[in-house]
C-alpha cells in the first residue's frame, strides 16, 4: 500500500517535469516580433499558411517597380537563409524541452529460479544526477535558447541591411548607367558636330580624330556602366532569393521613400550598446557557462549514479522493498578540476563581453563620425560643387554665344560637369552606406567593414582622363 | 602784324574761357571748339576735348592728371581704363607754333609714370622717357614740364614709363600746334584722332596689357562704332582730319569712303606739295601721325574706317572653329540635345522675347558687331565712324541721308533683268 503510493508519486512527480514543444511556440513568435520591432520589416509568424500567402502577395511586387522597403519584405518572404534560420531556432527550442525532461527511470529485473523456488530482485532507479542538475540544465539551455534568440534576430538584421545596401549600390550602379549615357551624348554630338566640319573642309585630320577618341572611350565607359549595372543586380537578386522569371524585377526610381532619424548621436555610444545583439548572446552564454561553474563536487560524487527502490522477493521471505542507490567516494576526484574549468570557462566568457562591448563602442564611434562627414560631403557636393560645374557650362555657353569659344568648349565643359555628377554618385553612394552602417549598428548589428572598393564612377576610369 | 594780332586775340579768348581754373585744382576738360575767337580753327576732338589752359606771365599753363577711369567704349562695354583728366584718352593740347609751355603732370595712379612728348622738339631733360631723360613720377608726385613749341604739326603725348602696360591701359592723348604763319588755303574743319587698340575679355573690365597680338577693342579717339561721333560737314567744306596711331601692334590703313584726300603732313612736317599725292585710304603706322585734307564734294553719308577687317570688329574671339558651310542649326540641335543648360537657356531666350536663341553673353562684352543704320544693321564696329555731307549746315548729328530719287541701291526688277539680258 505505502510502495504503491510511492509509485504514483513518482509517476506525478515525472509527468510535471515534462513539457511539451508546443509550449515554446511563442518564443518563435517573440522573435519574429523583436526582428519586426528591429527592421521595420514584417516577417509573419512563419507559420506554413502564412509563408504561402506572402509568397503570393510579393510575386507582383516584383511585377512592377522594387521600392527598398519592398526588396526588404521580399528578402525576408523569399531568402532560404531566413527558414534556415528560423530552423535553427527551432533546434533551440527542441534543447529547451529536453533539458526539461527528466531522464528515464532504469528498471533492473534479476531472477533467480532455484530447484525450491524462485528469486526476484525489481530495482528502479532514476539516475541521481540528472535530478540534481535538473534545474540548472533547463537553466542552461534557456540560456543557449536567448542566445539563440539573439543570434537570429542578428541574422535578420544583417540579412535586411544587406538587402538595404545592395539597394542602394543597385540604384548607385543605375545612375552612373544614366550619366553614362548622357556622357556618350555629348560625346557623340561633339564629334557629330566635329565630322561635319571636317565634311565642309574647316577642319584638319587630327582634330576629327581626337574627337572619335573621345567619342569611343564614351562609348567603352558606357558599356563598363552597363556591366556594373548587371553585377550590381546579380548583388540584390541572390539576397532577395529570387530565380527565374521572379528575377527580372526592376528597380523604382527613387523618391525618399525613407528618411534616416539619425536621433542624438552623441548618444551614438550607449545606443549601440543597448541595441547590440552580439552583447545579448554573450550574456546569454555568460549564464549558461554560470550554470556549469561549482558543481564539481557533485558531479564527482553523483556523476553516474542513481537512487532509486529495490524490490525483492525471496523464496523464504516473500516480497521486500526498500531504497536503492549508489554514490562515489570523492577520495581522488573531488570535482575541485572541473570547477576551476568551469570558472575559467567563465572568465573566457566575461573577457570576451568586455572586448566586444570596446568594439561596438569603438564601432559606434567611427561609424557616427563617417556618417557626418559623408552626409556633409555630399551635402556640401551637391549645394556648393555640383551647382559650379552647371554655372561653369552655363558661364562656357554665355562666352560661346558671344563667340569668344565654340561648341567644342561647351561639350568638354558638359563632359566636365557629367564626371562631376559620377563623383557625385560616388559622395551619395558612400553617404548611404554610412546612414546604413549606423542604422544597422543601432537595429543591433555591428556591420563588417566593408572589402569591397566598388563605386559608381568606376566607369569612368575607361573614359580616359 | 598779323601774328601779333593772332596771338593777342588767342591769349585773351584763352584767359577768359579759362580764367577760373586754378592751378592745382583737378582742371576741367570741356568739348573744343570754345574758343571761337582763337586766330586759328579750332581743332575739334570727336567724342573728346580741347584740355583747358591758362595764361601766366606770357606761358600757356597745362596739367594733367595722371589716373584710372572708368571709360565706355560703347554702351554695354566699359573698363578700368588709365587716362588724363578722367578722360580716356587725355585731352587735346592744343597750341601755336612759338608758344612757350608749362605741362604739370600729377601722377595719381598706383605706379610711377611719365609722359613724353612724341615728335617735339624738346631739351633731352624734357622728353620724358623715364630712367633715361629723367626719373619716373611717383604716385603723388606732380613733376613739371617746361618747353617752347618750335614747330607745327600734329604730335602726340603718351606714358614713356612701362609702356607697354601704360599705352595698353590708355595713357595717350593727341597735341595740335597750329602754325604762326599758315600757308595753304584755310580749312573749314580741323578733326584730330587717336588710334589705339585694347584687349578687353568679354566679361572683364580692365583692359589686359600682356597681350601681344590678339587686340579686340579698336578705337578712334577711345570708342567703338557705334559710339563714334560723326563727323558732320557742309558740302564744299575744306576738310583737315589729323590721325595719331599709339597702338601696341598695329597700323591702321584709314580709309574714306566718297572722295579722295591728300596727305599734307607727319608728325615730321608739312609734305611739300609736289610730293602729296592722291589717295582714298591713309595708312598711319604705329608711333606716327598722319595729316589729310580734302573737300567734301559729295553730299552723303560716308563711312570712315580701318581697312584691317578684323579692326572693325569688336570682341570677336579668333581661336574658335570656321562654321562656315556648316548648316548652322546642326550644332543648334546638337548642343540641344546633349547640353541640357544650352537647352533651357534657348528657351529662356525664347520665352522673353524672339531673339535669337542663343542670346546671353557675358556682361560687360560687345561680341556682336553692328549699329543700326536707315536700312538695316551695320555689320561694323571698332575703327569705324560716319562722315555726314549735308547740303547746308546740319544740326545735331544730321541725322540719316536722304538720297534723291534714283540714287539708291534696289533689287532689280524682272523688266530690267531681262533688258540687261542678267539671268535670274
Ligand atoms: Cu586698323
Amino acid at each position: 500500500m505505502r510502495g504503491n503510493r510511492g509509485l504514483y508519486l513518482w509517476v506525478l512527480g515525472l509527468c510535471s517535469c515534462t513539457a511539451g514543444l508546443e509550449n515554446t511556440a511563442h518564443i518563435e513568435r517573440d522573435v519574429r516580433t523583436r526582428i519586426e520591432h528591429r527592421t521595420g520589416a514584417e516577417v509573419g509568424d512563419g507559420t506554413a499558411d502564412w509563408q504561402k500567402r506572402a509568397e503570393a502577395e510579393c510575386r507582383p511586387w516584383l511585377r512592377e517597380p522594387l521600392t527598398e522597403e519592398r526588396a526588404v519584405r521580399v528578402a525576408l518572404i523569399r531568402n532560404a537563409s531566413v527558414h534556415a534560420s528560423f530552423a535553427r531556432l527551432g533546434i533551440a527550442r527542441a534543447d529547451l524541452v529536453q533539458a526539461g525532461l527528466i531522464a528515464n527511470p532504469i528498471l533492473d529485473l534479476n531472477a533467480k529460479f532455484f530447484r525450491f523456488g524462485s528469486e526476484v530482485e525489481v530495482g528502479l532507479a532514476q539516475p541521481f544526477l540528472d535530478l540534481l542538475l535538473r534545474p540548472r540544465r533547463r537553466a542552461q539551455a534557456d540560456a543557449d535558447l536567448r542566445a539563440s534568440e539573439a543570434r537570429i534576430v542578428e541574422e535578420m538584421v544583417a540579412l535586411v541591411y544587406s538587402v538595404r545596401r545592395a539597394f542602394a549600390k543597385q540604384r548607385a550602379a543605375q545612375s552612373a548607367f544614366e550619366v553614362a549615357s548622357h556622357l556618350v551624348r555629348a560625346a557623340q554630338s561633339s564629334r557629330e558636330v566635329m565630322d561635319s566640319l571636317a565634311a565642309a573642309g574647316n577642319v584638319i585630320k587630327p582634330q576629327q580624330t581626337e574627337q572619335e577618341i573621345v567619342q569611343s572611350r564614351a562609348q567603352l565607359s558606357m558599356a563598363r556602366a552597363e556591366a556594373q549595372q548587371i553585377e550590381a543586380r546579380e548583388d540584390l537578386t541572390h539576397l532577395l532569393g529570387l530565380f527565374g522569371e521572379d528575377a527580372a524585377w526592376t528597380l523604382a526610381p527613387a523618391s525618399g521613400e525613407r528618411r534616416f532619424e539619425p536621433g542624438d548621436l552623441s548618444q551614438a555610444e550607449a545606443r549601440a550598446v543597448a541595441a547590440s545583439l552580439l552583447l545579448e548572446q554573450r550574456y546569454a552564454q555568460i549564464d549558461a557557462v554560470a550554470q556549469r561553474s561549482g558543481m564539481g563536487a557533485t558531479e564527482a560524487i553523483f556523476g553516474g549514479r542513481s537512487i532509486g527502490l529495490a524490490a525483492k522477493r525471496e523464496v523464504e521471505a516473500g516480497w521486500g522493498f526498500g531504497p536503492a542507490g549508489s554514490l562515489a567516494l570523492p577520495i581522488f576526484d573531488s570535482g575541485d578540476v572541473r570547477d576551476e574549468a568551469a570558472e575559467a570557462a567563465l572568465r573566457v566568457e566575461l573577457a570576451e563581453l568586455t572586448q566586444d562591448a570596446v568594439e561596438v563602442r569603438s564601432t559606434a564611434r567611427r561609424l557616427r563620425e563617417r556618417w557626418i562627414s559623408r552626409s556633409r560631403e555630399l551635402r556640401y557636393r551637391n549645394a556648393v560643387l555640383q551647382p559650379l560645374h552647371t554655372q561653369l557650362v552655363r558661364d562656357v555657353l554665355t562666352h560661346y554665344n558671344a563667340m569668344q569659344v565654340g561648341p567644342f568648349d561647351v561639350f568638354s565643359a558638359r563632359i566636365r560637369e557629367l564626371r562631376a555628377q559620377a563623383e557625385l554618385l560616388d559622395a551619395a553612394y558612400e553617404a548611404d552606406l554610412a546612414r546604413l552602417d549606423l542604422e544597422e549598428l543601432f537595429a543591433g548589428h555591428a556591420p563588417r567593414e566593408m572589402q569591397e572598393e566598388w563605386r559608381p564612377s568606376m566607369f569612368l576610369a575607361m573614359s580616359g582622363e | 602784324m598779323t601774328s601779333t594780332r593772332r596771338e593777342f586775340l588767342q591769349n585773351s579768348a584763352f584767359a577768359l574761357t579759362v580764367g577760373s581754373a586754378l592751378p592745382g585744382a583737378r582742371p576741367e576738360t570741356h568739348s573744343s571748339g570754345v574758343v571761337a575767337a582763337a586766330p586759328f580753327r579750332p581743332v575739334v576732338t570727336p567724342n573728346g576735348a580741347t584740355a583747358p589752359h591758362r595764361i601766366v606771365d606770357g606761358v600757356k599753363v597745362f596739367h594733367l592728371v595722371a589716373e584710372e577711369v572708368r571709360h565706355t567704349f560703347a554702351p554695354g562695354l566699359d573698363a578700368f581704363c588709365w587716362g588724363y583728366n578722367g578722360k580716356v584718352h587725355g585731352p587735346t593740347l592744343e597750341a601755336v607754333e612759338g608758344d612757350k609751355v608749362r605741362i604739370y603732370v600729377t601722377n595719381r595712379l598706383e605706379t610711377a609714370t611719365t609722359v613724353h612728348w612724341h615728335g617735339l622738339y624738346v631739351p633731352s631733360g624734357m622728353d620724358g622717357v623715364g630712367g633715361l631723360s629723367q626719373r619716373s613720377i611717383e604716385p603723388g608726385e606732380t613733376f613739371l614740364y617746361e618747353f617752347t613749341l618750335r614747330h607745327h604739326g600734329t604730335f602726340m603725348y603718351h606714358s614713356h614709363h612701362d609702356e607697354m602696360t601704360q599705352m595698353a591701359m590708355g595713357l595717350m592723348g593727341m597735341i595740335v600746334v597750329h602754325p604762326k604763319s599758315p600757308s595753304g588755303p584755310p580749312v573749314d574743319r580741323d578733326f584730330v584722332y587717336m588710334l589705339s587698340e585694347w584687349r578687353v575679355i568679354p566679361g572683364t573690365r580692365r583692359p589686359d596689357p600682356n597681350e601681344m597680338t590678339d587686340f579686340n577693342v579698336l578705337t578712334l579717339n577711345g570708342k567703338i562704332f557705334p559710339a563714334t561721333d560723326p563727323l558732320v560737314v557742309r558740302r564744299g567744306d575744306r576738310v583737315r582730319i589729323r590721325f595719331g596711331n599709339l597702338s601696341a601692334m598695329d597700323h591702321h590703313p584709314i580709309h574714306l569712303h566718297g572722295h579722295s584726300f591728300t596727305i599734307t603732313a607727319t608728325d615730321g612736317g608739312d609734305i611739300p606739295e609736289s610730293a602729296r599725292w592722291p589717295e582714298t585710304t591713309v595708312l598711319v603706322p604705329t608711333g606716327s601721325t598722319r595729316t589729310i585734307e580734302f573737300v567734301a564734294t559729295e553730299p552723303g553719308d560716308w563711312a570712315m574706317h580701318c581697312h584691317m577687317t578684323h579692326h572693325v570688329m569688336t570682341q570677336m574671339g579668333h581661336g574658335i572653329p570656321n562654321i562656315i558651310g556648316l548648316d548652322p542649326s546642326l550644332i543648334d540641335e546638337k548642343l540641344t540635345n546633349a547640353v541640357p543648360e544650352y537647352a533651357a537657356m534657348a528657351q529662356g531666350a525664347m520665352n522673353e522675347s524672339a531673339q535669337d536663341l542663343a542670346s546671353e553673353t557675358p556682361p560687360n562684352s560687345l561680341p556682336m558687331v553692328g549699329g543700326n543704320g536707315p536700312y538695316g544693321t551695320i555689320t561694323m564696329s571698332g575703327m569705324f565712324t560716319i562722315m555726314k555731307v549735308r547740303e547746308t549746315e546740319p544740326s545735331g548729328d544730321g541725322g540719316w541721308y536722304a538720297p534723291p530719287a534714283g540714287t539708291l541701291a534696289r533689287p532689280a526688277t524682272e523688266a530690267e533683268l531681262s533688258r540687261d539680258g542678267i539671268p535670274k
